[in-house]
């Protein structure tokens, strides 16, 4: 039946481009986020033209798989870049390129859509009465932001910042269509050297289950301590 | 860059689009066996017994847990294995789909179960309480009191729920299966992948629009019987 | 007539009811006072078995029931019997007010369509709210509302109705209506327990007043009896604060 032997002798194999995983989800976190405030930004303030833009922009990206949009950029990306790069006069092999940066545009897609909306909708949750308050003693409107609104608009938005971080690693778990070695490319690969596709698969899987556990674990703990001032005493 | 080919475009357009209903297969069957494996756990993570709340907790998380493609891999390689070995069931070439059916109803079963859950907690249990009052027997009392109350608080996630299992169910085309996305591959194989960039606009345009056509009918649904039974008092008599 | 034997109750580590015994007998109207925590509550629920009691029997007309053991059925069939009014009105928020009257007889006693629409619009018009039969219970007051969970409780026809501070949560002009009208109950003969606050009600209504406080029933008598001879301590000092001392001792 299963081959539990090679099971455990792989695991170690297989779990060691857990570091890729991380790279992959950190990478297109850093792009995600600073995008996502931007656009919360162009939504809240109605903008005219970008907003919209950006609303065509998310609706797309809520609307269609994770897979399709990866095999988008990864056909359409390395001709842009190349045009782009030619343009500026620098002479780089389009194929010199690691692939790895078009997984971190293509998972930071998704991630910036669902960040976006959860920005936007924290920040508006919060009670006008807070901005009131905080003009009444004296502050301005950037100050307003910065030190009370955005402050619990983020603790508000951390419980799906959570899950936006989670779903990103599993997203990852994909990259292996862009010929980035991960997990589960790893997985995949052991799995063709030794035919035992199975057994690999499932030693991915409790990598996978293993580490987002924890992950999900010390998002928590980061959710308790940043909402401790919202506890009723 | 070569022009882009718009006629290549609508072939692909036409040619994918009756593939839908192989999509619509199998985001109903996962939808729906995803309900049932649901309402199993939320009944578990309900119960009285904290052993069972226990195992309800650990299917949710475990499911959470995983990237689709892997469950669906272990899927495809190992049930077949498994349903040959016990019950000397020999799975064919043309039940992929059968794969992607189990992977995404123990997938969807995690995340209904929440749903339930909350929902049914969100109905005051004054409710029940009054129905059986009147004689109800209990499972009455939950069927024609408590799950239409409920109903309206989980429909906008059940939206969610059938977007996203269409938008999941393309990783189908990894282990073959000729869905939207499946058939839009192959079909794009077969010109040697020249021409993918209009394939994945042909494709976009197929999914786009249907997600959205799910995420308006959901929300008119909620709309529908939020009117009926919330509506407010106009004067106080 | 109701008979309910020995119920004992706990919460946790907390006894809420010690030793209660009670009985009601046909055409009565007992109303239970008693501070909050006293228990009085949670022995209507016992009885309706919307807790379960740890201890304790209960004999409803002709059938006896152990509170703790009974079964799914006797229980069902027990609360065919009776007809609960509660304090939060619980009316059924997604049906109309008609189809709320309705439910008891058509769902649980098959009783025919037509027959129980009839009822139920009598039922209605009885406790005037009639003019409200299509509207759902988010449009109405409270007021109305109580006055169509008296009509739910009271179409069923049963062998007692036990009423839960059935006006503790209606703003307090409307609490002399609700209680016009459960009077009404009162005069049609119905077997009533009535746990409530509201002295002068049951000073007018009852047959019989019962105090409990901790647990326990501390004294029961006629209305006459325990507001103006009480013979406990306990009962004299819950009095003491809810009664005015110039209407008591006469």
């Amino acid at each position: 039946m299963l081959d539990t032997k090679l099971m455990a002798d792989n695991f170690i194999n297989i779990a060691a481009f857990l570091p890729v995983t991380i790279k992959l989800t950190i990478g297109a976190l850093l792009i995600a986020f600073p995008v996502s405030f931007l656009f919360a930004f162009t939504q809240l303030k109605r903008i005219p033209i970008v907003s919209q833009l950006v609303r065509l922009y998310l609706s797309i990206i809520r609307g269609t798989p994770v897979l399709l949009q990866m095999f988008t950029v990864y056909a359409l990306i390395p001709f842009w870049l190349n045009d782009l790069l030619t343009a500026m006069g620098k002479d780089i092999d389009i194929y010199d390129v690691d692939p790895i940066w078009y997984a971190y545009f293509a998972i930071s897609l998704s991630a910036t859509a669902f960040l976006t909306e959860a920005i936007r909708s924290a920040i508006l949750s919060i009670d006008e009465g807070q901005k009131e308050a905080g003009y009444m003693v004296g502050m301005s409107k950037w100050q307003v932001y910065r030190e009370i609104i955005i402050p619990q608009a983020m603790a508000v938005a951390l419980p799906i910042f959570g899950n936006v971080i989670v779903d990103v690693i599993k997203s990852t778990s994909l990259a292996f269509t862009m010929s980035v070695t991960e997990v589960m490319g790893r997985a995949k690969i052991i799995g063709g050297m030794t035919t035992k596709y199975l057994e690999m698969y499932i030693d991915a899987f409790f990598v996978y289950v293993i580490f987002i556990v924890l992950v999900e674990l010390v998002i928590k703990r980061v959710e308790k301590s940043v909402t401790k001032y919202r506890k009723v005493h | 860059m070569r022009g882009f080919r718009w006629d290549i475009f609508i072939e692909f357009f036409v040619k994918v689009l009756p593939y839908l209903y192989v999509t619509a297969i199998y985001v109903v069957s996962s939808v729906f066996f995803g309900f049932l494996i649901g309402l199993c756990v939320a009944m578990l993570r309900l119960s009285k017994r904290k052993v069972l709340r226990l195992i309800g907790s650990l299917y949710v998380t475990i499911l959470r847990s995983v990237p689709s493609v892997v469950l669906l891999f272990i899927i495809y390689y190992g049930l077949p294995m498994w349903l040959r070995s016990s019950f000397g069931i020999v799975m064919g070439d043309t039940d992929t789909i059968i794969y992607v059916i189990v992977t995404f109803s123990l997938i969807l079963g995690s995340s209904m179960s929440e749903i339930i859950r909350t929902s049914y907690l969100s109905v005051p249990h004054g409710q029940y309480e009054a129905a059986v009052m009147v004689g109800l027997k209990p499972t009455q009392a939950i069927l024609r009191i408590v799950f239409p109350q409920g109903f309206i608080v989980a429909l906008p996630n059940l939206g969610n729920i059938f977007i996203f299992m269409m938008k999941e169910g393309a990783l189908a085309y990894t282990i073959g299966l000729h869905d939207v996305l499946g058939r839009g591959m192959y079909l794009g194989g077969l010109k040697a992948n020249i021409y993918n960039l209009e394939l994945y606009l042909a494709l976009a345009l197929i999914y786009w629009p249907c997600t959205m056509i799910l995420d308006k009918v959901f929300k008119i649904w909620e709309k529908k019987l939020r009117s009926k039974y919330l509506r407010q008092r106009e004067k106080a008599c | 007539m109701l008979e309910i034997r020995n119920v004992k109750k706990n919460f946790k580590n907390l006894e809420v009811l010690k030793d209660v015994s009670l009985v009601v007998e046909d055409g009565e109207v007992v109303v239970i006072l008693g501070p909050s925590g006293s228990g009085k509550t949670t022995l209507l629920r016992c009885i309706s078995f919307l807790e379960r009691a740890d201890e304790g029997s209960m004999k409803l007309g002709d059938t006896e029931v152990n509170l703790k053991r009974a079964t799914k059925r006797q229980i069902n069939e027990l609360r065919k019997n009776m007809a609960f009014v509660f304090q939060n009105y619980n009316l059924f928020a997604n049906k109309t007010v008609l189809e709320n009257v309705m439910e008891g007889l058509t769902v649980a006693r098959k009783v025919p369509k037509k027959e129980a629409e009839e009822r139920a619009l009598e039922a209605l018009e009885w406790v005037g709210v009639l003019n409200k039969k299509d509207a759902y219970p988010s449009e109405l007051s409270g007021g109305q509302q109580q006055r169509v969970g008296i009509a739910r409780a009271v179409v069923l026809n049963p062998e007692v109705i036990l009423f839960d501070e059935p006006t503790s949560a209606l703003d307090p002009e409307l609490v002399g209506d609700i209680l016009d009208v459960i009077k009404n109950v009162a005069k049609k003969g119905i077997t009533m327990v009535v746990v409530t606050h509201e002295m002068s009600f049951a000073q007018e209504v009852a047959s019989k007043v019962v105090f409990m406080d901790g647990g326990v029933v501390v004294e029961s008598g006629t209305p006459n009896q325990i507001f103006f001879y009480p013979k406990e301590e306990r009962t004299k000092k819950f009095l003491e604060r809810i009664i005015p001392q110039d209407q008591y001792y006469i």
